[in-house]
């Protein structure tokens, strides 16, 4: 005869079990009865779980000119080769004409993929509006199709077409994590990029092109739509996005170069949905460059001893302070993830190959592709936790 | 004082398990518990320390832990006395899966973080090394799906059992 469960153990205690479980098993253990299945699609139990770290993985992006885009999560536990590689499939809404897929970012446990209608790396406008966004589980096949936007003004585009000669919309997407909502969130905001010929090869070229955008909507996951941002776009003359969006804390960041050429640092707050401006300490803009490492703001400067690495106090627009100089003699592209004990530093060089760099010491060392499964031509790469968030989402075929 | 000067024997501690079976222990090895360690620093030692949550045999296995796990009386620990305290941990620990449970509780209530560690890893082993059907039967866990309603939840995770 089988005994009723006798021994209940209390949530948190069932929680700190499955975060040690490999995400297989815990799948498997919804199948056990109804009351795992709903333990294990208990909200308050998926939001319990991301406290606590699983092992530590890379979602990586790879591609060649001869071969469609794969994907992989890749363990980077070890600190001396890459562990074990799980391919991975983008759901089937992405599965043909891989190569039109790009990542729009990932944070922390989910992914933003978006395929453009046409073949354009920057995900230019067609005429045709059927952009796909999705926010994607890939540990657990799950994702959400993000529903059709709003579509832009069909007059108003083509007529900017007809005047300019060519198709100057341009879509800038970022995605990122409200934690005062607990919701993630996708920005759009739809540029026109207008080429000013005027100033073309006499002016330095942030005054060549400005963009002015035509439409900011935001999608919510948890509303499972798109509204219209309502606060104001915060560039009165022309401007131009220098680079990110870079998420952290809360908040997209962007550096703006307006006409008058000063650079700036443009925020938007998840939470409240306001663009913000501040000043940006940084005098050479032309070498910096917005990165994210260990959930916080920095930013990578050349200079002439090589790439200095700054980090914004949290949340102090106004406080950096260098992390590290890179040697000149390694070819640094860009800085991923903290090591577990805080010594070393996960890079990429620019031939995208992933390093370890060693703060105090300034060494490096390469870190050795597992031989089963080697990721060849890494195109774009992120740290990635694995996590049942999306558990209720669409399955991925 | 001469309420200090007794502070340097070694002093035991009563436990009162939940059915009244009664334990003692030196106070030191017992502030492996957090929970105790709190009641004796609040001047709870004077009489029995009641474990309420606890059975006289859970309690008596606690003990046994507490025991290995009281901070040597010389100093550190050496690497050697480490490994030794882990080979024991795993042994402790392999245990029929309601004494684990009962231990992983146990380790809870009284806040012996080392010990619910090392419960809860167990408890994950046997829930990642086992059949649905075998967890079921570990854990008492009545299946209440239907053939129909598991063979869904089933077909929904197939890759999962892959």
């Amino acid at each position: 005869m089988i005994k009723e469960q006798k021994i209940k153990l209390p949530p948190d205690l069932i929680t700190h079990i499955f975060s040690l479980l490999p995400i297989n098993s815990l799948l498997r253990f919804q199948c056990v009865s109804k009351s795992c299945l709903a333990l294990i699609t208990d909200p308050y139990l998926i939001n319990m779980s991301l406290d606590t770290s699983r092992e530590r993985s890379l979602i990586v992006e790879t591609s060649s000119r001869h071969r469609p885009k794969d994907y992989y999560l890749v363990n980077f536990s070890d600190e001396n080769r890459l562990g074990e590689s799980t391919k991975i499939y983008p759901p089937f809404h992405f599965q043909k004409n891989l190569n039109q897929t790009s990542m729009i970012g990932c944070c922390n446990m989910l992914v933003c993929i978006f395929k453009s209608a046409y073949l354009d790396p920057y995900g230019y406008y067609g005429s045709k509006y059927d952009n796909k966004i999705v926010i994607w589980n890939p540990s657990i096949k799950k994702n959400k199709k993000l529903p059709n936007e709003p579509h832009l003004d069909y007059d108003k585009h083509n007529q900017l077409i007809t005047t300019l000669g060519y198709n100057p919309v341009e879509l800038n997407l970022a995605f990122g994590f409200d934690p005062v909502n607990n919701d993630y969130k996708v920005l759009k905001i739809v540029f026109a990029r207008v080429v000013k010929a005027d100033n073309w090869g006499l002016e330095p070229p942030w005054t060549a092109e400005i963009m002015e955008p035509l439409e900011i909507m935001v999608y919510s996951l948890k509303a499972h739509s798109w509204k219209r941002v309502e606060d104001q776009w915060p560039y009165k003359e022309e401007s131009f996005i220098w680079s990110g969006p870079a998420f952290s804390n809360g908040a997209f960041y962007w550096l703006v170069n307006s006409a008058l050429g000063s650079t700036t640092l443009l925020t938007f707050d998840l939470t409240t949905e306001k663009f913000g401006l501040q000043t940006f300490p940084f005098e050479s803009y032309f070498n910096v460059t917005l990165e994210v490492l260990g959930g916080l703001l920095c930013v990578s400067k050349n200079t002439h001893e090589g790439v200095e690495v700054w980090m914004m106090e949290y949340g102090v627009t106004s406080n950096w302070s260098r992390l590290y100089t890179v040697p000149m003699t390694f070819p640094y592209h860009r800085s991923l993830a903290f090591s577990e004990d805080g010594e070393k530093i996960l890079m990429e060089d620019n031939s995208r190959e992933l390093f370890w760099f060693h703060i105090e010491k300034k060494t490096w060392y390469k870190i050795i592709e597992n031989a089963r499964c080697p990721i060849f031509n890494m195109n774009w790469t992120a740290p990635y936790v694995e996590s049942i968030l999306l558990i209720d989402g669409d399955s991925d075929n | 004082m001469s309420s200090t000067l007794c502070c340097s024997f070694a002093k035991n501690v009563t436990l009162r398990s939940s059915d009244g079976q009664t334990f003692e222990v030196e106070e030191a090895a017992a502030q492996v518990s957090q929970t105790i360690k709190r009641m004796i620093e609040d001047g709870c030692t004077g009489s029995v320390i009641p474990v309420p949550n606890l059975t006289g045999p859970v309690l008596a296995l606690v003990i046994e832990y507490f025991k290995k796990h009281s901070p040597p009386s010389d100093g550190c620990p050496t690497a050697l006395l480490e490994m030794e305290i882990k080979d024991w941990d795993a042994k402790f620990v392999a245990v029929d899966n309601d004494t684990l449970l009962d231990l992983t509780l146990a380790a809870h209530y009284l806040e012996i973080q080392g010990l619910l560690d090392l419960t809860c890893h167990r408890v994950a082993d046997i829930l990642n090394d086992n059949s649905v059907e075998k967890i079921r039967e570990i854990f008492h866990i009545k299946n209440d799906f239907t053939p129909e309603e598991e063979a869904e939840e089933r077909s929904k995770i197939q890759w999962a059992f892959e």
